[in-house]
């Protein structure tokens, strides 16, 4: 008799109902904020960037299929919106340009040591480990995501990264 | 000091891509080399830890408002601009596209329309799309039967509980309660209670509960007695609360139990809840309240929002089951009270089930899947699918 909350939610969210949308935002949330700190290292960058996903996610969620899971659906756009701002940092420069962020800002840092080892980390090195280790793609999927790189290259960056992270004296 | 061999077998044995006979040679080469086992500890080390990584950071309270508002900011543009799709999937021939794109652009043109091109997919790229997801699909299969099963037996437990309880005389304590445990309170003093990063309970009065179950995906406590309160973290995690015999679940929604002159009120703030009873299961959505009868009986469901004269009639039927209030509550029912009336639809005879159901369509329609028998002969799928309606038509 149960049903599936967030399944209701999406089917609502399907014809047009925003607040069944906003529900939707509220549960992933604090999650897809977090993977766009550790993409992009920084706050205010992440808050646009997490709003976009979003609202991308609004414009195409009536093509979501009922057998497709939402969670990694919406994961994909997150990536590739993320992977798009890195790139053009489109959105860094507007606030750059705007003052809301400044050149001279200082290093995002976390109270967790695991955590800090991860935004410590060269931004391919970070974003491939992130993407392999911490959101479970697959090193094909990876490579899809990141094109100017092959299998083979990010398998042996995340094998090194991980040895780096291991052998850290942080880390012991 | 390994080989580059080793290393790359090492990792490729840790992401579970080997087969599995590779697997047991490499466990077996693996019982001779100290160094290279230690490297696969420290390695399931930093897996653990990672998959312990809780979210750091919180955004900040303005971005659900901003995405909502760029919606309806979205909304009224697209109304002015007509749009010329093109899909490039459909056409075959090059020739046949770019005449087609011609002839948009010329409307355009005219007409100062907006035209749309979607780029066409080629048949590797498809191909490619399908395979990695698949492979995506089945990868996530295997993933979570493994990761499920490790996660279960070792980390998955969110025991013991951070507690904190404030007194007027002795200030605040922190303490922990693990799972099995049994809880009390005293008199004065307030508990937040926080499981993990899943949610808050608060206690307060005398209240006694007992920890079933404390999992990242499933939290169970048995209350006793005393008020309590469940706050989620928004995390879609079950939440199940046992009261005599009835199992409250959560999934995101805030509710909160008080004792009240020798009576149980539970009153649903947000989302809703669903109620397990021995002989029946049903939903209560926000801003309504009911009062536990007895171990396994239940008053009818109240808005918050219905008149005084609703609520008074309500709490007499609730008592005497009087025809003649009954066809009054009929009668004084309005949209806010859409569902005390679905409630009550299970709870009388066919031929008041049939007033109620004529009423209760002039409020929220019947959906399409749904017809008066179905909800006149009970059938649960139809029933729910109506509560579902009322639920979208009264919180859009």
């Amino acid at each position: 008799m149960e049903h599936d909350y967030q399944k209701l939610l999406i089917k609502s969210a399907q014809q047009g109902k925003k607040n069944a949308f906003r529900e939707l935002a509220n549960i992933n949330l604090k999650k897809i904020y977090n993977i766009a700190v550790r993409f992009t290292l920084n706050e205010k960058i992440a808050e646009i960037v997490t709003q976009d996903i979003f609202i991308e996610a609004w414009n195409n969620i009536k093509f979501l299929r009922e057998e497709q899971p939402f969670d990694a659906w919406l994961k994909g756009i997150a990536i590739f919106k993320l992977l798009d701002e890195l790139r053009t940092k489109k959105i860094k420069n507007k606030l750059l340009e705007d003052g809301i962020i400044l050149p001279t800002d200082t290093e995002l840092s976390s109270i967790e040591k695991d955590e800090n080892i991860i935004l410590q980390l060269p931004e391919k090195e970070r974003i491939s480990f992130i993407l392999h280790d911490i959101e479970k793609y697959t090193y094909q999927e990876i490579s899809d995501f990141i094109n100017d790189m092959s299998v083979d290259e990010i398998k042996t960056m995340i094998h090194q990264t991980r040895k780096g992270i291991i052998s850290s004296p942080k880390y012991e | 000091m390994n080989s580059e061999k080793e290393e790359i077998l090492l990792h490729d044995y840790f992401d579970n891509l080997l087969s599995q006979d590779e697997q047991k040679e490499f466990e077996e080469y693996l019982l001779d080399n100290i160094d290279l086992a230690i490297e696969l500890g420290k390695l399931k080390n930093l897996q653990r830890n990672i998959n312990n990584l809780s979210s750091n950071f919180s955004p900040p309270d303005s971005v659900i408002e901003n995405i909502i508002n760029s919606l309806l900011e979205n909304n009224e543009q697209n109304s002015e601009i007509i749009n010329l799709d093109i899909d490039a999937n459909q056409i075959d021939n090059e020739e046949e596209l770019e005449s087609k794109i011609e002839e948009a652009k010329k409307e355009k043109k005219k007409k100062g329309k907006k035209i749309r091109v979607k780029k066409p997919i080629s048949a590797k790229t498809k191909f490619r799309l399908k395979k990695v997801l698949h492979l995506f699909l089945f990868l996530i299969f295997i993933t979570a039967i493994g990761y499920g099963y490790i996660l279960y037996k070792a980390e998955n437990k969110t025991t013991p509980w951070q507690v904190k309880i404030s007194s007027n005389n002795e200030g605040q304590q922190t303490s922990q309660i693990g799972l099995n445990s049994i809880f009390t309170t005293k008199d004065n003093e307030q508990v937040e209670i926080q499981i993990s990063d899943i949610a808050k309970i608060e206690l307060s009065e005398k209240s006694k509960i007992e920890i079933i179950e404390g999992t990242k995906s499933y939290t169970s406590i048995k209350l006793y007695n005393g008020n309590c309160t469940f706050i989620p973290e928004y995390n879609n995690q079950l939440f199940q609360l046992k009261l005599k015999n009835i199992i409250i679940s959560s999934k995101n929604s805030k509710f909160s139990v008080k004792e009240f002159n020798n009576s149980v009120k539970v009153k649903v703030e947000t989302n809703y809840i669903s109620l397990n009873l021995e002989d029946a299961d049903y939903r209560v959505p926000k801003d309504y309240e009911f009062t536990i009868l007895g171990q396994n009986k239940i008053s009818i469901p109240v808005s918050n929002n219905s008149s005084k004269q609703f609520r008074r009639l309500i709490e007499s039927y609730n008592i005497t089951e009087n025809e003649i209030v009954l066809k009054k509550i009929i009668k004084r029912s309005t949209i806010t009270d859409a569902f005390t009336l679905h409630y009550i639809l299970s709870y009388v005879t066919p031929e008041y089930r049939e007033l109620i159901i004529n009423k209760l369509q002039k409020l929220v329609p019947l959906p399409p899947s749904t017809n008066n028998e179905d909800i006149l002969m009970l059938l649960q799928e139809p029933l729910n699918a109506w509560w579902d309606e009322i639920y979208f038509s009264a919180y859009k």
